[in-house]
């Protein structure tokens, strides 16, 4: 049989009844669980698991294994979606790859244009879907080996990449946003560091080993530190979130967010295909990209289409990508692709460079139910979309505590350490602070998330070199990334020279 | 943006910066794993933040002061709940996560406006038992369950 | 928000309870613990010193789920989870703040001996510390290069190691100190390798450094049985050794271990259950009479062979026998890396 009959079977298989209710439902957790701060996708498949296994138990074995696997994947999207809803809404990201939607899909509601944003996050979603799934049938098996290529050197030279690139993301200050960016990468080195087994900076306290919960700093800094906002400017806050005027988009911003939604889809197939990289260099690779490509980079921070429908196609479409070595090679892309991995082990299907030969029919259900998940996604959540978009109208008096609760209670129920509660309100604090005062915090987050990325595998680099620097020149991929990167900082020094209006990088 | 803050925040961050220089120092060399010892990396980095913050602070004798539209902190009420997050964090263990939550939901709607007490009961019970019975009944998540000495078996 | 929660709520609790009652027919009857006490009087609970969804994790949930299911065990039980810095956050919590708790469980795993005799990561609790109770399943780590490797020994790998041990390098999905990490050290301690010059990277779990081996970029793997095991059957991997005492069944029965090469080396990674401090003799009693029924049950066995795991069970003296043994053992090779405490 050949892909195609494969995919139509699998197609078969996603769009029996059952199995599309089963999407219907895990896409509708997924959603309720993504919008809580804090509880991602991740946690999310992870608590969703052992309840799957019940409600799919009257099924014979294969088939159950395909429908819960259906409904997992739909948690994952519905997840994925939920959590750039509270990017939106509240400017709490559920996770790392949401962290740019913040940036300007909350500034997009403070304009009252939410319901556009959030409309304009599902059908970029969909289309990202659309795109990995044809990326996935036509280019799988050689980018497979591709990702396989990826070695430490050329991570770490990806990493710089993304380093030049965080800069980028500053608000008024070049300077401030450095000091975030190194700030961020400091804090990352707390704990037990996992090239050397060394700890650094623990003082024996045990909670400290594992370093500090990207998702406690983060929700921290942005949902508590907003919070901490309109409790202290009382007056400012009433009048601060316009009224909803319109859900749908209009004709101007599909125009706006089409090329972007394109670029962002097929840019973060391909990092998604990356094991470790994933989803977050993607969405934030994206937004980097538009504001470059914009004509208008200044927009960019203030409520931008382009802003949030790029970053928001990169994500679904990494997820889509990562879902390539996994099934191919049975190597688990990200977090929330282990867990899922964790889910075929538990039917006793182990993902592995067998996957496609031993249980096709599990294998193209999976890859056709995340398109149908996809779909499902855009036909539930454009009629949401209202309903989310009012829970900003929500009277302050009840909404602030309640995202305090929130808060509270996706950092414990996932770290379960009132050390993390601790860290949460004291990021809270300096957020407000900090942002208040211009220090963008955005970049300081991405440090946290890059800094064991770029420092593991330079070392790991280097170990493998025994300490010889030129690994990363004589690698074709990592050179040519190091390449980019030079570019990208001599290109607006060289056109300043000659005096030409800067339009690629505004702070220079 | 404010002079003063950014001023005083610069001096923060280049001391937090040089705490991480000095600490990388007793760092144990372990000769384990690597070409590059764990303390470069901070080491380096901690430099860098120095420098920036020296830059930082330098920037601050060149800008002018943008006046702030003068909005008036609300101290007392950012005070009190986070007064309350903070006994909300300390008390989660002991009384139980139903507990703590409502009393901090209660006081959190009763600062941001007074009045209307039982709708606030209600939100907030509602929500610390709904949140509860979502996550540890249905999802067998674990929650600080209600103190043993109330327990209803 | 809360206006979804609502039907949301309504749907899951449908949909949850309609499951319940299909799964809950076949709940085996009676099975009432007969050691005289009235010991079980509230709900027990696991706690789990990791996240939700790792290898700890699923051995407490399968355990609680079997004891509830196969009616062995009457009072609820819960699993929690503590995770943080390799379990150290978990145990500690539970050795200090649950002491005389006959309620409260804990599902540990070798790291937990690791912690305490190692000197980064240190963790102050030893298994002494609390009560053991029985070692419930085992699993092994291996030793593998890509398919078109020109080992096919460990007496060949091992042979060009001692004339450089820089020559060839280890991927493992966890730090040094860790057990990917010994399962390459040992074995190649008792070759005679100089093991302080030998590389190993640590990659952040077990597919990234499989990924790293199936490119090229790292040329032995050290890492769970069961993961590698599925490269083997699609011919890109080649094992050389498992660290098991002797070979294990089923589809393993291939590999040799490290002992049969003539390498007197064996490592085990395995989960147990244990008490709190100062436990009581009751309760003690009662989850040793258990456990032992449990892992006789053909569930439990079902159980094993879904995950992969090896039936590791130990009683209670033989495991603490067992647990002593071992930390000698660890302490010596840290102590040869000098990474002891």
């Amino acid at each position: 049989m050949g892909t195609l009959d494969y995919l139509l079977q699998g197609f078969a298989t996603a769009l029996q009844w059952h199995n599309l209710l089963f999407a219907f439902f895990g896409v509708l957790i997924g959603t309720a669980v993504g919008v809580l701060p804090g509880i991602g996708p991740m946690s999310g498949i992870a608590l969703l698991m052992p309840i799957t296994a019940s409600i799919t138990s009257g099924l014979p074995a294969e088939a159950a294994a395909t429908s819960s696997i259906i409904l997992l994947a739909g948690v994952y999207y519905g997840a994925m979606y939920g959590g750039s809803t509270t990017s939106i809404l509240l400017n709490t990201p559920g996770e790392s790859s949401s962290v740019v939607t913040t940036l300007d899909g909350h500034q997009m509601a403070k304009n009252g244009r939410a319901g556009i944003a959030l409309a304009i996050c599902a059908i970029g979603s969909f289309a990202a879907g659309l795109i990995a799934l044809i990326g996935l049938i036509l280019l799988a098996n050689p980018l497979a080996s591709i990702a396989l290529k990826f070695g430490p050197a050329e991570y770490t030279s990806l990493m710089l990449l993304g380093l030049l690139a965080v800069s980028g993301l500053g608000g008024k200050s070049i300077t401030k946003a450095l000091m975030m960016t190194v700030f961020g990468l400091l804090l990352a080195t707390i704990g037990i560091d996992s090239v050397s087994g060394v700890t650094r900076f623990t003082y024996d306290m045990p909670v400290l080993y594992s370093g500090l919960e990207f998702l406690t700093i983060a929700v921290g800094l942005f949902a508590v530190g907003e919070v901490f906002k309109a409790i202290l400017e009382r007056e400012s806050n009433d009048g601060e979130i316009a009224k909803i005027t319109r859900i749908i988009p209009t004709k101007q911003d599909l125009k706006d967010s089409s090329l972007p939604i394109a670029r962002g889809s097929v840019l973060g197939f391909f990092i998604g295909v990356l094991p470790g990289a994933g989803a977050t260099l993607a969405s934030f690779f994206s937004y980097i990209m538009e504001k470059k490509l914009s004509k208008n980079p200044k927009k960019f921070g203030t409520g931008a289409i382009e802003g949030v429908a790029a970053p928001e196609s990169a994500n679904n479409a990494a997820a889509g990508g990562a879902i390539v070595p996994l099934l191919t090679l049975g190597i688990p892309g990200s977090g929330s692709t282990a867990i899922l991995m964790s889910a075929f082990i538990m039917f006793n299907i182990t993902p592995g460079p067998l996957l496609f030969e031993e249980h096709p029919d599990v294998a193209w259900g999976l890859i056709a139910s995340m398109f149908v998940g996809n779909a499902i996604l855009l036909i539930l959540n454009l009629p949401m979309v209202k309903v989310f978009a009012k829970v900003v109208e929500t009277p302050a008096k009840y909404l602030i505590p309640l995202i305090i609760g929130f808060s509270f209670f996706g950092v414990y129920a996932v770290q379960f350490s009132v050390f993390d509660l601790g860290l949460l309100i004291a990021c809270g604090v300096s957020g407000y602070f900090l942002s208040k005062n211009d220090f963008p915090i955005a970049p300081l987050v991405l440090g946290l998330v890059l800094g064991p990325m770029i420092e593991n595998n330079l070392r790991r680099a280097l170990t493998l070199s025994n300490g010889d620097v030129m690994i990363f020149f004589q690698k074709p991929l990592s050179l040519a990334f190091i390449i980019v990167g030079i570019l990208w900082i001599l290109t607006p020094l060289f056109l300043k020279l000659r005096g030409k209006k800067l339009i690629l990088n505004e702070e220079g | 943006m404010s002079k003063t803050f950014d001023r005083y925040t610069g001096i923060l961050f280049l001391a937090i910066g040089a705490m991480f220089v000095v600490e990388s120092f007793k760092l144990s060399q372990s000769a384990y794993g690597s070409e590059i010892g764990p303390n470069i990396f901070p080491m380096s980095l901690g430099i860098a933040l120095i420098l920036l913050s020296i830059r930082l602070v330098y920037e601050t004798f060149r800008y002018t002061e943008v006046k702030n539209s003068g909005t008036k902190l609300d101290y007392k009420r950012f005070g009190i709940i986070l007064a309350a997050a903070i006994l909300y964090a300390a008390l989660l263990e002991t009384l139980g996560y139903v507990i703590t939550t409502f009393l901090f939901l209660l006081i959190g709607f009763q600062t941001m406006q007074r009045g209307k007490v039982w709708v606030s009961v209600l939100i907030a019970g509602v929500f610390s038992l709904g949140v509860y019975y979502l996550f540890v009944v249905l999802l067998q998540g674990s929650l600080p369950p209600f103190p043993s000495w109330m327990s209803f078996s | 928000m809360k206006k979804l929660m609502v039907p949301i709520l309504a749907a899951a609790l449908t949909l949850g309870t309609a499951a319940c009652s299909n799964s809950g027919g076949e709940k085996a009857a009676g099975g009432q613990g007969g050691s005289g006490s009235s010991y079980p009087e509230k709900a027990i609970s696991f706690s789990v010193p990791s996240g939700a969804g790792g290898g700890l994790d699923t051995t407490g949930r399968a355990l609680g789920n079997l004891f509830s299911s196969e009616g062995i065990v009457d009072s609820t039980i819960t699993v929690e989870n503590n995770p943080g810095g390799g379990q150290v956050v978990g145990t500690v919590d539970f050795a200090n703040k649950d002491k005389g708790n006959d309620y409260r469980l804990l599902i540990a795993s070798t790291p937990f001996i690791l912690n305490h005799i190692k000197k980064e990561g240190n963790s102050p609790v030893s298994f002494r510390d609390i009560t053991p109770i029985a070692r419930l399943v085992t699993e092994y780590d291996v030793l593998a290069v890509p398919a078109d490797s020109k080992y096919d020994t460990l007496e060949a790998l091992f042979a060009d190691l001692k004339k450089d041990p820089k020559s060839i390098s280890f991927a493992g999905g966890s730090g040094p100190g860790s057990f990917d990490h010994l399962n390459a050290i040992y074995p190649a301690m008792k070759a005679g390798v100089d093991v302080k010059a030998l590389k190993y990277i640590s990659f952040d779990g077990g597919g990234e450094a499989l990924t790293s081996l199936l490119g090229g970029n790292a040329d032995v793997i050290s890492s769970d049985v069961s993961s590698v095991n599925e490269y083997v059957k699609a011919d890109k991997v080649k094992i050389l050794g498992i660290s098991a005492p002797e070979r294990l069944e089923g589809e393993f029965a291939e590999i040799p271990t490290y002992k049969e090469q003539g390498i007197d080396a064996e490592l085990t990674n395995w989960r147990g259950i244990y008490g709190p401090a100062d436990m009581s003799e009751d309760a003690k009693a009662y989850w040793e009479e258990k456990v032992a029924q449990l892992v006789d049950t053909e569930a439990w066995k079902k159980e094993l062979e879904k995950q992969g795991w090896q039936d590791g069970y130990m009683a209670s003296e033989d495991f603490i026998k067992l647990m002593e043994e071992e930390e000698a053992m660890y302490k010596e090779i840290y102590e040869d890396l000098g990474m002891a405490k």
